[in-house]
């Protein structure tokens, strides 16, 4: 899936490519192993189709693709969800009901983002109203690319979720956790008024659990 | 409210019991893939033999995803300007007009699909040369 | 006296059809007062429009409503060559027709699902949306992408058809025909459905007219208007199809409604695969920064699965429309028809009322 060569295929330089794996290799425990397993088999999504990513959900939910296979259902609540689908772009209005429903996520939480929007703006890179790259308000884990994807990229976007999962690697809300400031900063300047209260995430300065 | 007994609405959904003996439909997603169709517009293919810089793509793209860069590898000696152009996968949303508008054929949509990466930078394609 | 809660069917919930929230005032179980908010899906389409020229704004339309993006594509198509005075061949309106009756075939069975999901019988969405998915092939096929298709083109369509398309085609219309009789026995006549579905959220007709609703809303009150067959586009005056109606005006009726359309758009599947003449399919068209629109304006109305849908498009004489304004069906019936129909509904019928009325939040808020 990662192509490393540079003159042909995606380009990235290869000391980004390792960026997720701990140059001291991390040793999981027999116990940190089995929770990983257990974690990565079992993901439950957020029941909510924030932008057009949202019908190629159903696809791959139902019969056809079937992503029940792999462990992975609909939550509808985010008190219960492990990951978060940003499915196409994001509106602003839509921008802060995501972050509301983020923060609520109790941890380990990771985030998938959908489609060319996510990545660089896609088709609305000049509109007023949408977000045009979703890593500077919340950390997104695994890019899926395609304007819609296929329900086998998505697929494939998930796997690749389980295996990070696996090889324990620091996920998204860690990122958010350590620079909670830098992200809190992006989305005030970008939401202005609309910014959630300041409550929804006192606790992260307190350190506790989510 | 009046109560009547309507045994068909009753007893006739339970024949969709019945489907559990078919065969499922399902595509086993990594074992079994689907084939490819051809015209699928998927990611781009760009034979540097053919290209001859011209822009045309770079131009009609209103999503700006198409900068004209300098290759890597052998070019066509009749390119004009000595660029090719690369993708940036994080605007294109595969409509197709720059393959449309390519003078010389050489920008095409072939039938791949599939990458996921956790790293936003790494989605800028250089179309292989084919 | 009671005191209303106030809670809000939001952004974020299983039952709402799409990204939009509904803010509902109860008293017990039964609703009050209900407001809808939307804005949650806006991206400024017709300001977009503005900056791209008329080949690349084709490109960006059919993202206007998701579940059904061909009727916006024919719309625009539609209204760019009545501006610029093109004719299309006649092959390449049948193949037009073939497209949105496709896309219209899909759509129902898209809704079927929601419908099915919002009163908690799980059999119906898996089995619909798998059967859709075939009928998403067949789009793969001929136009190569799954969901967008950007192939119904001002001057006619993009490129021919594959051989042997037909045939599929065919074989995909038996199959669903053969599958229409089981989902009537899961569904349709099943006593439960029909429990939940029979007078809940009865539209009224005479209101019906008076605020411009259309699609299956209207034609399940009794009032019988259709787009295709008042006011004929593409080749829809030379087919043979029915307008079904019903007189109840509730939820059954509206899903009795949309299940005969499905067997309308077979038909008309089957007599666009008889009578497909042969010929060219596309207009040659200067480079998109020489293809001035003229200074006119025109208003073009297709049928979409959820009703009327109606474009007005001016020109100013240079390469880039003057304005768009889309005007879908759902931006009435989510705003006037909803907000009437919940006061007094229970609160687990609003899923329910959502879905049949088919509402479609990207199209409301472009």
């Amino acid at each position: 899936m990662y192509h490393k060569s540079q003159c042909e295929g995606f380009q990235c330089e290869p000391g980004l490519l390792d960026e997720g794996v701990d140059p001291e290799d991390r040793q999981l425990g027999p116990v940190e192993r089995l929770v990983a397993w257990l974690r990565q088999k079992s993901l439950f999504v957020l029941a909510y189709g924030t932008g057009c990513g949202a019908i190629e959900m159903r696809p791959l939910m139902t019969s056809r693709f079937d992503a029940e296979r792999f462990g992975i259902i609909n939550a509808p609540t985010p008190r219960q969800a492990d990951v978060l689908v940003i499915s196409g772009y994001l509106a602003l209005k839509t921008l802060k009901r995501v972050i509301r429903s983020y923060e609520q996520m109790q941890e380990p939480k990771y985030v998938i983002a959908l489609g060319s929007c996510t990545i660089n703006g896609g088709m609305y890179w000049d509109s007023y109203n949408t977000v045009k790259q979703v890593d500077r308000y919340l950390p997104v884990d695994i890019y899926v690319n395609g304007c819609m994807p296929r329900p086998e990229a998505l697929i494939e976007g998930f796997v690749a979720l389980q295996e990070r999962i696996a090889r324990g690697e620091k996920a998204g809300f860690h990122r958010y956790r350590e620079k909670i400031d830098w992200y809190k900063a992006n989305q005030r300047r970008v939401l202005g008024e609309m910014m959630p209260p300041d409550y929804t995430y006192d606790w992260y300065h307190a350190g506790g659990i989510a | 409210m009046a109560w009547n007994l309507d045994i068909k609405g009753v007893l006739h959904p339970f024949s969709a019991l019945k489907q559990g003996f078919k065969r499922p439909h399902t595509l086993n997603y990594p074992l079994e893939k689907r084939q490819d169709v051809p015209g699928y517009r998927g990611f781009h293919v760009n034979s540097l033999i053919g290209c001859v810089g011209c822009g045309n793509c770079q131009d009609i793209c209103m999503n700006e995803a198409i900068d004209m860069i300098e290759p890597l590898a052998e070019i066509n000696p009749k390119n004009a300007s000595g660029l090719v152009p690369r993708i940036d996968y994080g605007r294109c949303c595969w409509c197709g007009l720059c393959a449309d508008v390519c003078g010389p054929g050489s920008l095409r949509l072939a039938g791949d699909a599939i990458y996921v990466g956790p790293d936003a930078d790494s989605f800028l394609y250089m179309p292989r040369d084919e | 006296m009671s005191e209303t809660i106030k809670i809000f069917h939001g952004p974020q919930h299983p039952g709402v059809t799409g990204n939009m929230s509904l803010e509902l005032d109860l008293d017990g179980e039964t609703i009050v007062k209900a407001k809808t908010h939307v804005g949650y899906l806006h991206r400024g389409f017709e300001k977009l429009i503005e900056r791209r020229t008329v080949i690349q704004a084709f490109t960006i339309v059919c993202r206007i409503c998701v579940p059904e993006p061909d009727p916006n594509e024919e719309n625009f198509a539609r209204g760019v060559e009545e501006l610029l005075g093109l004719e299309i061949s006649e092959r390449a309106q049948f193949i037009r027709v073939m497209i949105l009756e496709l896309a219209r075939l899909q759509s129902h069975l898209l809704w079927l699902a929601g419908q099915g999901a919002s009163i908690g019988h799980e059999v119906v969405p898996q089995w619909a949306v798998g059967e859709r998915d075939y009928i998403l092939d067949l789009f793969e096929e001929i136009t190569g992408g799954r969901v967008y298709h950007m192939y119904i083109y001002p001057g006619g369509v993009k490129r021919d058809l594959p051989d042997g398309l037909l045939e599929r085609l065919l074989v995909l219309l038996d199959r669903l025909e053969a599958r229409l009789p089981e989902y009537d026995r899961i569904f349709f006549d099943n006593a439960g459905v029909k429990k939940r579905l029979q007078k809940v959220g009865v539209v009224d007709p005479e209101e019906a007219i008076r605020n411009g609703y259309s699609g299956p809303v209207i034609r399940a009150c009794g009032i019988d208007r259709d787009v295709r067959r008042d006011a004929p586009y593409l080749v829809y005056d030379q087919l043979a199809f029915d307008v079904p109606t019903e007189s109840d005006g509730d939820a059954y009726a509206r899903a009795l409604v949309r299940r005969a359309e499905m067997v309308q758009s077979i038909r008309l599947l089957r007599q666009v695969a008889d009578r497909l003449p042969a010929g060219e399919v596309q207009c040659k068209l200067p480079r998109h920064r020489q293809l001035k629109l003229p200074r006119a304006e025109t208003y073009v109305q297709t049928e979409s699965a959820r009703g009327a849908f109606g474009y007005f498009m001016a020109g100013d004489g240079t390469p880039y429309l003057r304005r768009l304004q889309v005007r879908g069906p759902s931006i009435v019936h989510a705003f006037t028809l909803l907000e009437d129909l919940l006061v007094g509904a229970q609160l687990s019928d609003v899923a329910l009322i959502m879905t049949s009325l088919g509402i479609c939040p990207p199209e409301i808020e472009r």
